[in-house]
């Protein structure tokens, strides 16, 4: 017994005098980055943004944005950090964001140091700015009275929560990234309002952005990456075939051209296959079950040729939208879909290289197969 | 030195502690590195590998059993020597410490590497060291009861972290898989070799045998010990493979660890630090089983105290520790502790088999014949 | 009570017979300058007696009335006929000088005459006791509120009637040697486990002390591990959850003039289950139970993970706290460490004076301490409000530890606990509670494992430690216990199942 407790003493006396070496990291000596721009600007340096929180009992202003320049991210942070008392620590960045000019000569050295940083969280989301990240982040310092960071990152989470755009961590990122035959996206936010706000989803080629489509289209690439549910569908229907199932008391004041449908997804999924090895043959059904939440026109669609007709009609539309979404990113030579991947499950060897599919990828088929579902109405039909 | 080994009865343990102390011992730290090597070998098809494996483990578990169901209540150390004499049996043994020793010194070599990449990048090698060493000591100063003990209440404290494999879960592609079948089989069987060190461990049966009370139900929890780690292991790696696209996989050196990176619950943002200190519950049984196998061994051949040797051991691993702890030099002793392991654990039990059961055969005969 | 005198095998010479004034000068001598002892001497007859007794430990009514009365009536005086012709029961006769003395101390009357060679004595004890009250360490809600007294005669009558049965056994010991003290071994015979019994009966006996001071002292003294923390021995004042544990094949040990009885063997879950749990549905005794187990691990945990959190692992902080966190920490001058430990410091202060003080003031002070210095110490920046929470939810969470004892250990573990995460973080914190484990199951309690029945691992003893299941199910004893008798009814009886509508 009194063996043990002596070497307990000594190890205990061993431990304390060798303390000294685990630096502390003190909440208030820090300065915690919560969003992160990063921009090329002349001659190759690179300018982070960071939105940093910093508790000061002397300051009440909270967040606050410090820049720096270096060749380098890390050196980037260290020449921003001798413009602060703080330390810069970025073990709680919830948001990294790129300038578009950054993004063009590639994306991957940046992420490649996050990751390699245990501290780094892989929940971060990734965004891309239409200008450069600093004019977002500037802007929304300008133009909002709530933290910069955390406007930021919750427009974007939100909007993933909602299944509005996809979405897009550090590690989806470089899952899609590393993914032969799988092209990443981002969402695109844009200065072009009082404040920032969602404008795009910007396509990629490897780490390289090549181009980007419309918001509406976020939706449609989100089914691709996972089943969706709760999330808010707009359609414009054009009211010609349904002249006869409007609801009688209102037929004579009607005379317009198109309807507008907003209707909630309960369930909405897809599937992919390939029918033609040789002839790149693919094919893409999508389901959508839906509840519909508003109409603009008076569709009485208690009646079966109505709600057939209706599906029908939704469905010619997102047949159409897909198709051109499709031959977008075809131009591009992007591919956010993943058919790639298709391809190489059901190719002999199973292996297929980026270079390869950027050369197959433009002359693929797609046949996009919607099912359509009117599961609900509301409580008023 | 005697070849039976006479255990008081009230030192023995229940047999089905075997299930817990098999478990332990093979997960340890080397299923945080495992799918790297395995997928690199492998590739998609990692966990036909695993299975291949596993069915060779359990061959390897049949065969120790048959050797030591052919003595009364010995040990490796004490068959050996019965086999091959009092110099040769205990030059053999001696190695077989040795490969404990070096086995602890690339786990414990491992834990501070990673508590290092993980949690304090700044924090030096000797305060782990110090910090681990002092709680071997103090486990292994209560004897096999108290190590026992540790081994199956740090199992069940542990195993909770599965739970946060879900998130990572339902992240996977399952396209990673596909197309099945693609690897050759030399592959898969090169894939099997990389477990070898994840699967490593299970020989301190060869060790603790004499301790257990009832030997007839000695078999099913260790077989079933044996399963459970491969069960672990092969959720390990399937989800890393679903999780990870396969081109970050061969580069991601823990990778089991780094799908912790991504749960987060609303009272704690980050459980990959969680899990990783968390990790000592599952590496300290693995630490304490192993300096128990070196100072019991080293008593049972020389005779020294094993608190002698306890004491003079962890001093010299701390020694070891300090001099040690950089990253190239823990993935060099893991390979080769991999490498000497594969040898002693998983083909040396097949050319003791046939001589001891030679020797048996021919002792019987003798004895038939004088009597 | 005390129908049996013992028989003493090594007899002393006998003093008897002898002058009357002779033993008196004797008796005095052996009591200088006390003058309680009073000696009486009668001349009846023609034949001296002399009476004599330490004045307050009898009753004189009783010796008025019922000794000296009819002693003055009898006709012929001699031993026997004393014996015979006074009406008090359980009269006794000695001889030796040191039995006389020993006997004088506990309330014995003595009567002798003279040129007899024996005198006769009659416990005629006065002995002062509280009445029997409520449990004021242990309050319970539900039960039985009664709790024990010094007295250990009044213990043993309610005792005796809480276990109405032949098979209870109140083994006496007398322990001590300049002052000796009466301890009884409470068990039930048919139930414990012998092996219990011999070593209690041998550590109590091999005591080598010349004076018993008080229950928590003598558990000290027989425990297994003295340099420990934990308490290895329960120690009760309920005599419900005495009477229960003993009826469970455990061991009870009651020390005179102490309202505290030791029960033994103690397991860790025995500290951390009330007798409340019977008493509750089984569905809510069980919440209770887990709820308590729950608290002791945030006690211990809770704390030390602010440390770590805000001195090491800001990025374990969900976003949305590590705002408020950060704000009031910014004001604090000191590091976590020093915060915490500072804050605890004051909480153990608070609760140390409130125990200390009388009960009318101690009230005070909880409220001047929680609510005023409280608020106090927030404004004058000495700590952040979040840690006021924390450490207030964890001092909380201790005190639901049904025994003192071991929510007094949870709290002083918290201190080196917090050290530790203030030195290394999580992994301080995970060392910390791998080091409790080893060391908790190094522990043991009457030679029995302290984390018993979760290591050595026994499946059915976990539906009494862990949860509490209705009682058709508790139709066994403790396993790890190994009693006599393992079961406490038949299953079959108990657990009938019946298809629907039968």
């Amino acid at each position: 017994m009194r063996n043990i407790l002596k070497l307990v003493v000594l190890s205990l006396l061993l431990i304390t005098s060798l303390t000294g070496c685990v630096q502390t990291k003190s909440i208030e000596d820090l300065a915690i980055i919560n969003t992160r721009g990063v921009d090329i600007i002349e001659d190759n340096k690179i300018e982070t943004t960071l939105v940093i929180y910093k508790f000061d009992s002397q300051n009440q202003e909270l967040s606050s944005i410090v820049s720096g320049e270096g060749r380098t991210i890390k050196g980037a942070r260290k020449n921003a950090n001798y413009k602060t008392s703080f330390k810069l620590t970025p073990g709680q960045i919830r948001l990294e964001m790129f300038g578009k000019e950054t993004a063009k000569k590639g994306l991957l050295s940046y992420i490649d140091t996050q990751i390699r940083d245990a501290r780094v969280s892989d929940t971060m989301y990734l965004a891309l700015s239409e200008t450069t990240a600093k004019d977002v982040i500037i802007q929304t310092q300008e133009g909002s009275s709530v933290h910069v960071g955390k406007y930021l990152y919750e427009l974007i989470e939100q909007n993933v929560k909602d299944n509005i755009i996809p979405r897009v961590t550090l590690h989806d990122f470089l899952q899609t990234y590393y993914d032969n035959g799988h092209d990443p996206y981002l969402p695109v936010l844009s200065t072009a309002t009082k404040s920032p706000t969602l404008s795009a989803i910007a396509l990629f080629q490897d780490d390289k952005y090549v181009g980007q489509v419309p918001l509406s289209d976020a939706l449609l690439i989100n089914v691709f990456n996972k089943s969706i549910e709760n999330a808010t569908l707009e359609v414009q229907l054009p009211m010609q075939p349904f002249k006869k199932y409007l609801k009688s008391e209102r037929l004579d004041e009607n005379d317009e051209d198109t309807a507008h449908a907003l209707m909630k997804v309960l369930r909405g999924n897809s599937k992919s296959k390939i029918t033609n090895q040789q002839n790149m043959q693919f094919q893409t059904e999508i389901t959508f079950n839906v509840t519909m939440l508003e109409l603009s026109e008076e569709i009485d669609l208690k009646k079966p040729k109505a709600k057939e007709i209706f599906e029908e009609e939704v469905k010619k539309i997102f047949k159409k939208q897909y198709e051109q979404l499709f031959k977008n990113s075809q131009e591009l030579n992007s591919d956010p879909f993943g058919y790639g991947t298709i391809y190489r499950i059901n190719k002999h060897g199973g292996k297929l290289t980026d270079k390869e599919w950027r050369e197959k990828f433009p002359d693929i088929n797609v046949d996009f197969k919607i099912d359509f579902t009117l599961k609900g109405h509301g409580t008023t039909p | 030195m005697e070849i039976n080994v006479k255990i008081k009865e009230n030192l023995r343990i229940q047999a089905f502690y075997l299930f817990f102390i098999i478990t332990s011992i093979q997960i340890g730290v080397g299923i945080m590195g495992a799918p790297m090597y395995i997928f690199t070998e492998a590739q998609q098809d990692s966990w036909i590998s695993i299975i291949i494996a596993f069915g060779y483990l359990l061959l390897v578990l049949f065969v120790m059993f048959r050797i030591l169901d052919q003595y009364e209540n010995a040990d490796i150390l004490g068959i050996q020597v019965d086999i091959f004499g009092n110099w040769l049996g205990k030059i053999l043994g001696t190695f077989y410490i040795i490969y404990f020793a070096a086995a602890l010194l690339s786990v414990i070599l491992t834990y501070i590497d990673v508590v290092q990449v993980f949690i304090f990048p700044e924090i030096s090698s000797l305060i782990i060291g110090v910090l681990l060493i002092s709680l071997i000591i103090y486990c292994i100063y209560g004897g096999l009861r108290v190590i026992v003990g540790v081994v199956f209440i740090f199992f069940f404290s542990a195993h909770w972290l599965l739970f946060l494999l879900y998130e990572p879960a339902i992240r996977m592609e399952l396209d990673h898989f596909q197309p099945f079948f693609q690897a050759s089989f030399p592959d898969l069987l090169k894939g099997a070799r990389a477990t070898s060190y994840s699967f490593a461990g299970f020989e301190i049966l060869l060790l603790i045998y004499p301790f257990i009370q009832n030997k007839e139900r000695a078999k099913f929890p260790t077989y079933f010990g044996a399963f459970w780690s491969f069960g672990l292991l092969l959720i390990g790696t399937v989800i890393s493979i679903g999780y990870f696209s396969a081109k970050q996989l061969k580069e991601l050196e823990w990778a089991v660890l780094s799908l912790f990176k991504i749960v987060s619950l609303p009272f704690v943002e980050r459980f990959d630090y969680i899990v990783v200190a968390e990790w000592m519950m599952v590496a300290l049984p693995n630490m304490i089983l192993l300096m128990w196998a070196i100072t019991y061994g080293i008593k049972r051949m020389y005779k020294v105290p094993q608190k002698k040797t306890l004491i003079i051991t962890s001093f010299i691993y701390l020694i070891l520790i300090a001099l040690m702890s950089s990253h190239n030099i823990v993935i060099k002793l893991t390979e080769l502790v991999s490498k000497i392991g594969f040898w002693i654990v998983y083909v040396y039990p097949f050319i003791l088999l046939p001589i001891v059961l030679l020797k048996k055969r021919w002792q019987r005969k003798k004895e038939s014949e004088s009597g | 009570m005390r129908k049996s005198r013992r028989h003493r095998n090594t007899q002393t010479k006998s003093i008897f017979p002898i002058k009357i004034d002779k033993f008196e000068k004797l008796l005095k001598d052996k009591f200088e300058n006390n003058p309680d002892l009073i000696f009486s001497t009668f001349d009846i007859g023609g034949k001296k007696v002399c009476v004599f007794y330490l004045s307050y430990q009898v009753k004189t009514d009783r010796l008025d009335n019922f000794l000296l009365k009819p002693l003055l009536n009898i006709s012929e005086l001699n031993t026997p006929n004393v014996l015979n012709e006074i009406p008090i029961g359980g009269g006794s006769t000695t001889d030796t000088l040191e039995e006389i003395l020993e006997d004088l101390l506990i309330g014995n009357v003595f009567v002798y005459v003279e040129g007899e060679d024996k005198a006769v004595f009659y416990l005629l004890v006065r002995k002062e006791s509280r009445d029997l009250s409520k449990a004021e360490n242990e309050s319970v809600v539900l039960g039985p509120q009664i709790a024990f007294s010094e007295s250990l005669i009044t213990n043993l009558n309610v005792i005796r009637w809480s276990i109405r049965s032949t098979d209870l056994v109140l083994e006496k010991l007398m322990i001590g040697k300049r002052a000796k003290t009466e301890v009884r071994i409470i068990y039930m015979k048919s139930i414990v486990n012998d092996k219990h019994i011999n070593t209690m009966r041998q550590r109590l006996q091999d005591l080598d002390l010349d004076k018993v001071d008080d229950t928590h002292v003598l558990a000290q003294l027989i425990e297994d591990s003295s340099s420990t923390i934990f308490p290895q021995y329960y120690l009760t004042e309920l005599v419900d959850r005495f009477s229960y544990t003993v009826s469970q094949g455990r061991i009870g040990v009651l020390v005179d003039n102490n309202p505290q009885a030791i029960l033994a063997p103690s397991t860790i879950f025995s500290f951390l289950e009330s007798t409340e749990d019977m008493y509750m549905r089984w569905n809510a005794g069980s919440f209770l139970r887990i709820l308590r187990f729950i608290a002791m691990f945030i006690s211990i945990i809770l704390t030390p993970l602010y440390v770590a959190a805000v001195t090491y692992h800001y990025e374990l902080i969900p976003p949305r706290e590590l705002i408020t966190i950060g704000q009031s920490r910014a004001i604090v001058p000191f590091p976590p460490i020093i915060e915490a430990l500072f804050l605890e410091f004051l909480i153990e202060l608070l609760r140390e004076a409130g125990a200390r003080l009388p009960s009318k003031v101690g009230q005070t002070i909880g409220i001047v301490g929680g609510v005023i210095i409280g608020q106090a110490v927030v404004q004058a920046g000495l700590t952040s409000s979040i840690l006021i929470i924390v450490i207030a939810f964890s001092a909380l969470a201790s005190f639901t530890a049904p025994s003192y004892e071991m929510g007094t250990t949870v709290r002083v573990i918290r201190f080196p606990m917090i050290i530790l995460a203030g030195m290394f973080g999580l992994i301080g914190i995970m060392y910390g509670l791998c080091f409790l484990v080893i060391h908790v199951l190094k522990l043991k309690s009457l030679g029995e494992p302290y984390l018993s029945p979760i290591y050595p691992f026994r499946w059915d003893d976990l539906n009494k430690v862990l949860f509490r299941p209705p009682y058709a199910y508790q139709y066994k004893r403790f396993l790890s216990l190994r009693p006599k008798d393992l079961f406490r009814f038949k299953k079959s009886e108990a657990i009938k199942k019946h298809d629907i509508d039968e």
